[in-house]
């Protein structure tokens, strides 16, 4: 079914279009979700407060060819939601301890740099880390990442540059070369 | 090591990280079970003079509210907390008035420029003080011309009967009823004597007074406003540059 129809359908209601785009969009969701939060567990939080939110408000889509964007808009604002709930509830130093061990979402990387690496991105700002997770894992532009994350594409790129700029600095020297955020 | 080996590197960690991220079958049955046959929300026009906060230090507007003992607002605007960093202001905003609060960082094609988050004092009979709360001002720039967003939180106290539709127009806008009118506003001294006139205008919510000005000024502003997750929102168009359509076009991108 085409993002069209299913927005179609989903405006009008219909139950089972609901459960269509679980099934499409789970996936994406769930899985941007917990790259975003570091934790599975709240990972699935945000993804089902995502998917509600959708079914809610799918009413405010105007135009059915953004699903995908717009799904992710939820998300991000979702999740930055839940990041300022948390800080103000948590000790900061229990802040990124998340999940360790087998549960842990870098239990599947063997390699000991690719560890430290998504140690530093967990390490990063709530919003820095968002957009490296739009960035990379979702393969979005920098103008893609400005509309859901209703930022200046300027603002994007400069998160991006400073986010990358950390990310080489934990890994080592031999990571220090380059500024420019390439294009993907 | 290049930077495009770090690039590299940084997507294939996300991908096997997040590839390996399977959702959970209770996760299927929570969403589903959750998703309620939805209501349509129909929100009431309501409506509050905040644009003419902007035009003094301090200002009570009279007449503004009308319900539950409510007569006036008193903003006073402190230049120390005008900020024209997004960022900053963004956190102030999640952190003072609410974390549902949207607040972009582009308006159509207007870039924010300056705001602050300030304390509405919420004013009863013989101006005494019924509480506070806090409220977003946020100022856009579009080639010159000056748009204000206004964010607080849905305060039943607040929101006062509408106005009647005399210069509105009433639009569904992705679900959500806006309102659009063109009001015209005059700022008085302190101590202004009003003309039976005057006060048969305000009456007749003609006319919305403020006091605090140095010398009278009549203005018309338009606006759209709206309420949206319990969050009330107005974009004022404070130079009279926008067409009611453009106006309604902006709130849809707030509440898209």
């Amino acid at each position: 079914m085409t993002d069209e129809e299913l927005v179609r359908r989903l405006q009008a209601g219909d139950p089972v279009a609901f459960e269509t785009l679980y099934e499409q969009y789970q996936n994406l969701i769930v899985r941007t979700a917990a790259l975003i939060t570091g934790s599975r567990q709240e990972g699935e939080d945000l993804a089902q407060e995502c998917f509600l939110r959708c079914w809610q408000q799918i009413g405010t889509l105007r135009d059915p060819t953004r699903l995908k964007s717009w799904l992710l808009t939820i998300l991000t604002r979702s999740a930055w939601r839940a990041d300022q709930k948390r800080k103000r509830e948590m000790p900061v130093e229990e802040l990124w301890e998340g999940e360790t061990g087998e549960s842990s979402l870098d239990a599947v990387l063997r390699r000991e740099d690719e560890r430290q690496l998504y140690r530093a991105i967990r390490a990063l700002p709530d919003k820095q880390r968002t957009i490296i997770v739009l960035y990379y894992f979702n393969d979005l532009s920098v103008r893609e990442i400005a509309r859901i994350t209703g930022r200046l594409e300027g603002t994007v790129k400069s998160r991006l540059f400073s986010a990358r700029r950390a990310l080489r600095s934990a890994l080592g020297d031999e990571y220090e070369t380059g500024q420019e955020v390439p294009d993907l | 090591m290049k930077d495009n080996n770090l690039d590299q590197m940084i997507h294939d960690t996300l991908r096997t990280c997040g590839d390996a991220v399977e959702p959970s079958p209770a996760l299927r049955t929570r969403v589903l079970a959750n998703a309620e046959p939805r209501q349509k929300k129909h929100v009431s026009p309501f409506r509050r003079a905040v644009v003419v906060c902007a035009v003094a230090a301090a200002l009570a507007i009279t007449g503004a509210v009308a319900t539950s003992g409510v007569t006036g607002l008193r903003s006073a605007i402190s230049l120390n907390k005008m900020t024209d960093d997004y960022d900053t202001l963004a956190a102030q905003v999640e952190q003072q008035v609410s974390a549902d609060v949207i607040f972009p960082e582009t308006l159509g094609d207007a870039a924010f420029r300056k705001g602050y988050v300030d304390v509405v004092e919420k004013l009863g009979e013989n101006q005494t003080s019924l509480g506070t709360f806090h409220e977003l001002t946020a100022t856009y720039d579009l080639d010159g011309s000056r748009i204000e967003l206004n964010a607080y939180v849905f305060d039943p106290e607040v929101e006062g009967e509408a106005w009647g539709t005399d210069g509105k127009e009433v639009r569904e806008v992705n679900g959500v009823d806006v309102t659009y009118a063109l009001d015209h506003y005059r700022s008085v001294p302190v101590g202004y004597e009003f003309t039976e006139e005057e006060l048969a205008a305000e009456e007749a919510h003609e006319i919305i007074y403020s006091v605090g000005s140095d010398e009278v000024e009549d203005d018309w502003f338009a606006f759209v406003s709206w309420e949206q997750n319990d969050i009330c929102y107005f974009i004022a168009d404070y130079d009279n540059v926008f067409e009611p359509d453009a106006l309604f076009d902006l709130a849809a991108e707030i509440i898209q």
